[in-house]
C-alpha cells in the first residue's frame, strides 16, 4: 500500500505545469529597395536623305519633318521625366558668301513615347514603351540652301526620380 | 518581456531600413542629317522676238547687233557651268531650193554674260545657204561659288550663209520670218 502511494506522488509531480511560461513568436520583417533607374538604348538617327529642291525657285519644297525608328525605353520611378534639347539647327557643310543662301536649316524637335506625344520637362512616370523622335518643320529661312551635307543633334534625357 | 521582444525587433527595422535612390539621367543622342544635291534653278523664259526689214541693199539691219535680253531668276547652290548653243536664224518655213547668191540661214554670235567672270558665247558656222539644222555649242565657262542672279543674252554678228556668186561677199537674205534657238544651259559642276 505504501508502494502505490508513493507512486501515485510521482504521477502528480509529473503533471505539475511550469509556474513562468515564454512566448515562442516574433515578427520578422521582409525588405528592401529598388533604386529609380531608367533605361534606353544609344540613341539613333534621324536622316532626311537628299533633300528636295525647286527646280524653279531653288528653295526646299520636299519633306518637312523626318523621325527616328522606333526604340523601347523604360522608367520604373513614379516621378521620372523626359525633357529634349536641339539647337534646332542642321548646318551645312559648305558656305557661301552670297547672302541669298544659307548653310544652315532649322527644324522643331518633338517626342512621342508609346505613341503619345510628351513635352519637354513631362513627368513620365514609370514608363515602358517605344521612344520616336522627330525634327519637324524643316526650314531654309526663305533662302537657297547651299549644296552639301547638313547635320544637327537632338539629346533627349530620362530622369528617374522615385 | 513580450514588449522588450517587440522593441527590440523594431530597432533592428529602423536600422536596417534605407532610402530610395535614383539612377544618373540617361542621355539618348539623336543624329540629324540629310543633303542638298548640287542643283541649279532656271527661270522659265518667253519665247525672244527681234524683227528687222532687210533694206533695198540687202542687207541686214545693223541695228540687230547687240540686241540683249535679260532674265532674272537663276540660281545654282553650288559651283556651275554655263554654256551656250544655238541654231542659226533659218526661214521660217525653209525653202527647199533658194536663187543663186540668196540665202535663207542667217549666222550669229550669242553671249551671255553676269554669271561668270568671262561670258559664255557661241557662234553659229552654217555654211550652207539653205540651212541643215545643225546645233553648234560654244565653250563652256565656270562659276566657282553658288550664285543667284539674272543672266544677259546678247546677240550679233550676224551674217548670211554662203556667198554670193564667186565674190566674197555673203549671199542676200530671202524675205520671209526667220527664227533661232539659243540654248543656255546651267549645271552644277560639282
Amino acid at each position: 500500500m505504501k508502494k502505490l502511494l508513493m507512486g501515485a506522488v510521482a504521477l502528480a509531480a509529473m503533471s505539475t505545469t511550469p509556474a513562468f511560461a515564454v512566448d515562442p513568436s516574433a515578427n520578422y520583417q521582409v525588405q528592401g529597395t529598388v533604386d529609380a533607374a531608367c533605361y534606353a538604348n544609344t540613341g539613333g538617327t534621324i536622316d532626311f536623305g537628299t533633300m528636295s529642291i525647286d527646280s524653279t525657285t531653288g528653295r526646299l519644297n520636299g519633306l518637312t519633318s523626318a523621325s527616328s525608328a522606333g526604340s523601347n525605353i523604360w522608367c520604373n520611378g513614379i516621378n521620372s521625366t523626359l525633357s529634349f534639347t536641339s539647337t534646332g539647327l542642321l548646318t551645312g557643310s559648305n558656305s557661301s558668301g552670297d547672302t541669298a543662301f544659307t548653310n544652315v536649316l532649322t527644324f522643331t524637335p518633338s517626342v512621342t513615347l508609346g505613341g503619345n506625344a510628351v513635352t519637354s520637362g513631362a513627368t513620365i512616370g514609370a514608363k515602358y514603351g517605344s521612344l520616336v523622335v522627330t525634327a519637324g518643320n524643316l526650314s531654309d529661312g526663305g533662302k537657297l540652301p547651299v549644296a552639301g551635307n547638313y547635320t544637327g543633334l537632338i539629346t533627349v534625357t530620362l530622369t528617374p526620380a522615385a | 518581456m513580450r514588449r522588450f521582444a517587440r522593441f527590440i525587433v523594431a530597432v533592428l527595422s529602423c536600422m536596417g531600413m534605407s532610402s530610395v535612390q535614383a539612377a544618373p539621367a540617361r542621355q539618348i543622342p539623336y543624329n540629324v542629317k540629310g543633303k542638298i544635291s548640287s542643283s541649279c534653278a532656271i527661270p522659265q523664259a518667253a519665247p525672244l522676238t527681234l524683227s528687222t526689214t532687210v533694206p533695198s541693199n540687202g542687207k541686214i539691219d545693223p541695228a540687230l547687233s547687240n540686241m540683249s535680253w535679260t532674265i532674272a531668276g537663276w540660281s545654282c547652290n553650288a559651283a556651275s557651268r554655263i554654256s551656250l548653243s544655238a541654231k542659226p536664224l533659218r526661214r521660217n518655213p525653209p525653202k527647199t531650193s533658194l536663187t543663186p547668191s540668196q540665202s535663207q540661214v542667217i549666222n550669229f554670235t550669242a553671249r551671255a554674260s553676269g554669271w561668270t567672270t568671262s561670258e559664255a558665247k557661241v557662234t553659229t558656222a552654217e555654211t550652207n545657204p539653205l540651212g541643215t539644222g545643225a546645233t553648234y555649242t560654244g565653250a563652256p565657262q565656270i562659276q566657282n561659288a553658288p550664285r543667284k542672279g539674272a543672266i544677259t543674252v546678247r546677240v550679233g554678228d550676224f551674217t548670211t550663209a554662203g556667198a554670193k556668186g564667186n565674190s566674197s561677199n555673203n549671199a542676200k537674205p530671202v524675205d520671209g520670218a526667220y527664227s533661232a534657238t539659243i540654248t543656255l544651259t546651267l549645271t552644277p559642276s560639282s
